[in-house]
């Protein structure tokens, strides 16, 4: 029996992932059949529980955990509850994250500090502490979530932007370390895709980098989730970032 | 108009400083402590200077000295990542309070300098893949959000000096990169620093949110 964890996995990108392995789930594809979901949120009780009951109807085996990635003591429980239960992980697909957006002359030191405790020190925590548990399977696959601002920068995202830099980094950095262990580790970077994180905001804040992409529009979750799920095949992808950003002309 | 270095103990920026002063441009430096928040020592310092009327026209923010991610998380990634959060929120503030003074002066500019990551796979220099690929972002995107006050942003991607790594390892870098990239080509400091003082000499800098690549062969830097 496979784990695959999904953080951050009850709504969004998050969702269309766990979506499409459970659309793999049904086509019995091999990579994904025999697989146990480990899904994880932080504070959106509503949508986790909406996820257990979907997941629990298609007879699917799933264990949604709270975990939020700036508190380390979480961290440290979540990777307790899977190293009890499970005793390994196949797959750790770290997309959970945050943003706050605004001029970075203007923006308060809280703001930023609570980017780099979630989308860095979070993932890098949780990441550093489940090793054990991807070299215990022999053969597996970490995937983080990084964004497009991460690869070229945006106005508006200074410290976001940077957070997803030093993803990137790391990604690189640990396929480095555990290269060799048939671990293979890649990082995703979306660019606009229609989930809260941006159908909130001022279409004046994103219309001109859509107009500046090779396609013109957001792009979908499942558009994201089809890369992740990609990745998951253990392959000649490494230490790679995929941008998922609809051709983004620089 | 002077210029700062924040941080100077590496090989290439004190070149760099040296040069600069036989030029007769006159230098400040701030050494920012290693193991506590240096960036209120910076906001002071702009401060000051600001209340006097006096502005830089360069910032230098050397990231070349003192650390090497790699191996430290390789021995303890608790550590590893409290010298990281560390160093990115003083990298970040001083990106911030930099910009701040210069737009004050109406304009100047700020360059980053980090060894690039990547030639430790063939060469053994410190591999700093997380922080660079960090302040890479910050500096493309900071860079957009001050050009109006004409400020520019850079960062200088450079290979390790040849005085820095030993011989024999050039001459394995240079065996084992024959196939993709040209051969790696040892640069003396002296040759890095005169590239870098090119750039803070020139009148017009069209230059802004640019990774500048220092060195030959095949590296981050470089393709
Ligand atoms: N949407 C885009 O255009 C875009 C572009 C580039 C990159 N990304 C990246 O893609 C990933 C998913 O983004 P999304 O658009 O799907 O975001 P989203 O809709 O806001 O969902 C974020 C997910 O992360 C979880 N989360 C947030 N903070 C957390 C924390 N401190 N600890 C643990 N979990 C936390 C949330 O849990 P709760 O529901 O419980 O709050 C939620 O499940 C993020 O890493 C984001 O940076 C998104």
């Amino acid at each position: 029996m496979k784990t695959i964890i999904v953080t951050g996995g009850t709504r969004g990108i998050g969702r269309a992932i766990v979506d499409m392995l459970v659309a793999k789930f049904k086509q019995n594809v091999p990579a994904v059949a025999q697989t146990r979901l480990v899904v994880t949120y932080r504070s959106g009780v509503a949508q986790a529980d909406a996820l257990a009951a979907e997941l629990k109807d298609l007879g699917i085996d799933a264990d949604i955990q709270q975990m939020d990635l700036a508190d380390l003591s979480s961290v440290t429980a979540f990777v307790q509850h899977v190293t009890q239960t499970y005793g390994k992980a196949d797959a750790l697909i770290n997309n959970a994250g945050m943003t706050n957006d605004g001029s970075f002359l203007a923006m308060a030191d809280a703001d930023v500090a609570s980017l780099i405790h979630t989308n860095l020190n979070g993932t890098i925590a949780l990441t550093e502490q489940m090793v054990p548990l991807l070299q215990q399977a022999g053969c597996s696959s970490v995937i983080f979530m990084a964004s497009a601002a991460g690869v070229y920068g945006k106005e508006g995202q200074v410290p976001y932007a940077t957070t997803k830099g030093g993803i990137i980094g790391y990604s690189q950095l640990l396929a480095r370390r555990y290269g060799r262990q048939r671990m293979y580790i890649n990082a995703v970077a979306p660019g606009f895709i229609a989930t809260d994180m941006v159908t909130a905001l001022d279409p004046a804040m994103f219309e001109h980098t859509l107009n500046n992409a090779s396609i013109g529009s957001m792009g979908t979750p499942a558009d994201v989730a089809n890369v992740v799920h990609s990745l998951l095949t253990p392959g000649y992808i490494q230490a790679t970032t995929i941008k998922v950003d609809g051709g983004h002309l620089r | 108009m002077s210029d700062l270095f924040i941080n100077s103990n590496g090989i290439i920026p004190q070149s760099l400083l040296e040069r600069l002063q036989a030029a007769g441009r006159e230098c400040h430096v701030l050494e920012l402590p290693e193991h506590t928040d240096g960036a209120a020592i910076v906001r002071q310092h702009f401060e000051q200077l600001s209340n006097e009327g006096r502005y830089y026209h360069n910032i230098y923010l050397d990231l070349t000295g003192g650390f090497n991610e790699l191996a430290e998380f390789t021995a303890d990634a608790v550590t590893a990542m409290q010298r990281l959060e560390l160093r990115l929120t003083e990298v970040l503030k001083a990106l911030k309070y930099g910009s701040q003074h210069l737009a004050r002066a109406d304009g100047g500019r700020i360059w980053v300098l980090c060894y690039d990551h990547s030639v430790n796979y063939s060469v053994a220099s410190p591999s700093n893949p997380i922080t660079n690929n960090a302040v890479i972002a910050a500096v493309q995107s900071i860079a957009k959000e001050v050009a109006r006050f004409d400020v520019s942003v850079n960062v200088f991607l450079i290979h390790p000096p040849k005085e820095s790594v030993t011989n024999d390892s050039w001459k394995q870098a240079k065996q084992s990169l024959k196939v993709y990239g040209m051969k790696y080509k040892p640069q003396p400091v002296q040759h890095i620093a005169e590239l870098l003082q090119m750039y803070a000499g020139l009148k017009n800098l069209t230059t802004t949110g640019g990774i500048i690549p220092v060195g030959s062969g095949i590296a981050a830097g470089n393709i």
